[in-house]
Parts: C-alpha cells; sequence; structure tokens
C-alpha cells in the first residue's frame, strides 16, 4: 500500500480521523478511568507501559481499521513507541490501514488580537525528518481564534500556511488547524474573515503543494464547501470544539465534504477488566457512532 | 357708608400653591431622584452593567467549554495538551525551554 493509497483515502474521507495520544492520557486519572489504580504501577515508566498497553489494545481491535478510522492523529511519544515490534506509524498503516499523523505544535503563545498564535518550533526540520523516516503521512499543528478580529485572523492564517510551507517541502502534509472558539458570539463572522483568509492563501499555493485544513463546524451550513473543493486542498476534516457529540453529527451532517476528526480519545467505556470481547464490542460502538455521523455529511 | 373692599385671599391662595405646586413637580421631573438627569444616569449604569454581565457569560461558556472539553468522557487532547502546557506549565520529555 503506497502514498497514493494513503492520499486517496483521505481524499475519499470515507470515515474519520482519530486522536491516538499516549502521554495526553498518561495521567493517574485517565488510568484511574480505565480502571487500572494506582497501585498498579510504582514509576512513571510503568505508567507509561500501562497506558500504552491501553493504546495498543485499541489499535488492534477489529474496528480500528482503515475502512472506518482513514486516519489517526499521533502524539510525538506515542509515534517513537511500538505496536506488536513495530514502529506505530508503519503498524498503524501497513496492519490496519489507517493513515498515521503527527501532532507537531508545541502549544500556543498568549492571547493577542484575539487570537493565539502558535508558538515556535525551533527543531521542527529535525522533526519532521524522523517523522518521515518512521512512515508518518502528515502533520497537525493547532491555533486558536477567539474573536472576529480580521488582524488577527490574517495572521494565524499566514502563520499556519509558513509553516505549512516548511512541512511540505519535507514530503509531508500538513493539517492546517485555525480553531475557532464555539463560545464567541461573532463566531460566524470570524468563519467568514477565515474563509476568506484561507482562500487568498490556498489560491497562491503553487501547483504541486497540498493540504488539508482542520476546522470548526461553522455557524452557517456548507461555508466551507469552496475549500472543500479547492484544488489544493487533499481534505477538510471538521472540528467538534467543545459541541456535544448529538450537536457535532447534526452540524456534521450539514457540511457535506466535511469529514470529522474528533480530538477525543476513544477511551470512553473501555476498562481494563473488560474482556478483549466486550472491549471490542465497546470500541466498536464508539467508532461506528463517530463513523455514521462522518459520513452522514 | 363705603364697604371696605377685602383682597380676594382664597383665590390669591390657591394660586400660589398651585404655582407652588408645579414648580415643584416641574424641578422633581427634572433634578429628582427619578426625574429626567437621574434617569439618564441610570440608563447609562445600565448599560454598563449589560456590558459587564455579557462578558462575565461570555467567560462563563468560555470555561464550561473547557470543563466539557477536559471531563473524563469528553477529553479533548488537543486541549488538554495546551493547558498542561498553559496551566501546569509541563512540557514534553525532548523539549527544553528557552527564556
Amino acid at each position: 500500500m503506497s502514498y497514493q493509497d494513503q492520499r486517496d483515502l483521505i481524499h475519499t474521507g470515507q470515515g474519520f480521523i482519530a486522536a491516538l495520544d499516549q502521554s495526553g492520557g498518561s495521567t493517574p486519572k485517565a488510568l484511574a478511568a480505565y480502571g487500572v489504580d494506582a497501585a498498579a504501577f510504582s514509576s512513571d515508566a510503568e505508567m507509561f507501559d500501562m497506558i500504552h498497553a491501553m493504546r495498543s489494545r485499541i489499535v488492534r481491535a477489529p474496528d480500528f481499521t482503515g475502512a472506518k478510522v482513514v486516519g489517526a492523529i499521533l502524539f510525538e511519544d506515542t509515534m517513537d513507541r511500538e505496536f506488536d515490534g513495530q514502529s506505530a506509524p508503519q503498524y498503524l498503516w501497513q496492519q490496519r490501514g489507517v493513515v498515521p499523523f503527527l501532532k507537531v505544535d508545541k502549544g500556543l503563545q498568549d492571547t493577542a488580537d484575539n487570537v493565539q498564535l502558535l508558538k515556535p518550533m525551533p527543531d521542527l526540520d529535525a522533526l519532521l525528518q524522523h517523522a518521515a523516516a518512521l512512515g508518518v503521512f502528515g502533520t497537525k499543528m493547532r491555533s486558536v481564534i477567539h474573536g472576529a478580529n480580521p488582524a488577527g485572523i490574517s495572521q494565524v492564517v499566514a502563520q499556519q500556511f509558513e509553516i505549512g510551507a516548511e512541512i511540505i517541502a519535507q514530503g509531508l502534509i500538513p493539517i492546517l488547524e485555525p480553531e475557532v472558539s464555539i463560545t464567541i458570539s461573532d463566531k460566524a463572522e470570524a468563519e467568514n474573515l477565515l474563509h476568506n483568509a484561507i482562500l487568498t492563501h490556498l489560491d497562491a499555493l503553487p501547483a504541486d503543494q497540498t493540504v488539508m485544513l482542520k476546522l470548526t463546524l461553522p455557524e452557517t451550513a456548507n461555508l466551507y464547501s469552496r475549500l472543500c473543493q479547492h484544488p489544493r486542498v487533499l481534505s477538510v476534516v471538521a472540528l467538534s470544539g467543545g459541541y456535544s457529540r448529538a450537536e457535532a453529527n447534526a452540524r456534521l451532517s450539514q457540511n457535506s465534504k466535511m469529514i470529522a476528526s474528533f480530538s477525543r480519545a476513544l477511551t470512553e467505556g473501555l476498562s481494563a477488566q473488560q474482556s478483549d470481547a466486550e472491549f471490542n464490542q465497546t470500541l466498536g460502538q464508539t467508532i461506528d457512532e463517530i463513523y455514521r455521523a462522518s459520513i452522514a455529511g | 357708608m363705603r364697604q371696605r373692599s377685602i383682597p380676594p385671599i382664597g383665590p390669591l391662595a390657591v394660586t400660589f400653591v398651585s404655582l407652588t405646586l408645579a414648580a415643584y413637580f416641574i424641578f422633581s421631573a427634572i433634578q429628582g431622584d427619578y426625574g429626567i438627569l437621574r434617569r439618564a444616569a441610570y440608563e447609562a449604569e445600565a448599560d454598563v452593567l449589560q456590558r459587564k454581565l455579557s462578558t462575565l457569560q461570555s467567560s462563563i461558556a468560555q470555561l464550561e467549554n473547557k470543563t466539557l472539553r477536559l471531563s473524563d468522557h469528553y477529553l479533548d487532547l488537543d486541549l488538554l495538551d495546551q493547558q498542561a502546557r498553559d496551566v501546569l506549565g509541563f512540557i514534553r520529555p525532548d523539549e527544553i525551554v528557552i527564556q
């Protein structure tokens, strides 16, 4: 299965992109929710191993395949680990048919002009080369928009595309994620400004460059359909940003070309004490629900 | 014998009282606690309080959004990563802080 197969799978978008993080869920609290209490481990290393065991169980589940989960966004720690003796990105693609992405941002700057820009990423090139060597297909980086401020929004989009160009130069596909906060009163106006800014940058992209976009589900239905059909865009994924699952699914179905990309951990309802059959069934239901919402659009 | 004319005290008194009351009510209508000038002040104050209220409501909505996205049954990993960095000052094992 080749690079072109990965592009086709993402482009056709019959499924959703999941978030798969080891350290994001490696807090004792997350382990407790999974049914592993603090007495079960005595060091950080053991804790990481237990969380990784849970991750391994998720990725080996029968439903965790490219048929429904077209992509998985890994954090750096997960990328450097292995599943069944194979590097995580290669295992995901070769064994499960799931396209691996890597979250590369290092946090956000303070709010200015109603937006939060990305913090500098000093060793980005080295990280990208390492990721490419491990078989990662693309990256993801998130900034946040807190208001319809034209200056702020154009800065966010310019920074995303500038770093995106670096990522493309290393042979990876960037997911540009300018998240619009769902609690702001001028969300619709901010989304219009964002749409126009992105369109301007897309039109300026060279013909051999492609990006992906991860955007908050908009107030106006199908606002981003022009971006979805743009020749320089491989796929546009939807970010729920805090909408309840029901509202996110409802909005998703109003935006026909967008596919879901839920940053939520897939660990809901999973437990270490469950038998493999119960574990796989619970995970399968979660995956199926998000999958149906994603293709319903 | 010519009768001495008694000044019409009644009407004068009524007129005086009426004028006094009118002046009082006009003054109250303008300067009084419930007068026009005070109403303008109240409206300005109401405007300030309304703006403060919507600011508070907006920050409540933001906090509720963050609470939801960091709860066990939702757990938005992007926001978790952001808050761990911003609030707790955590960084990842292979990162260094340049101040």
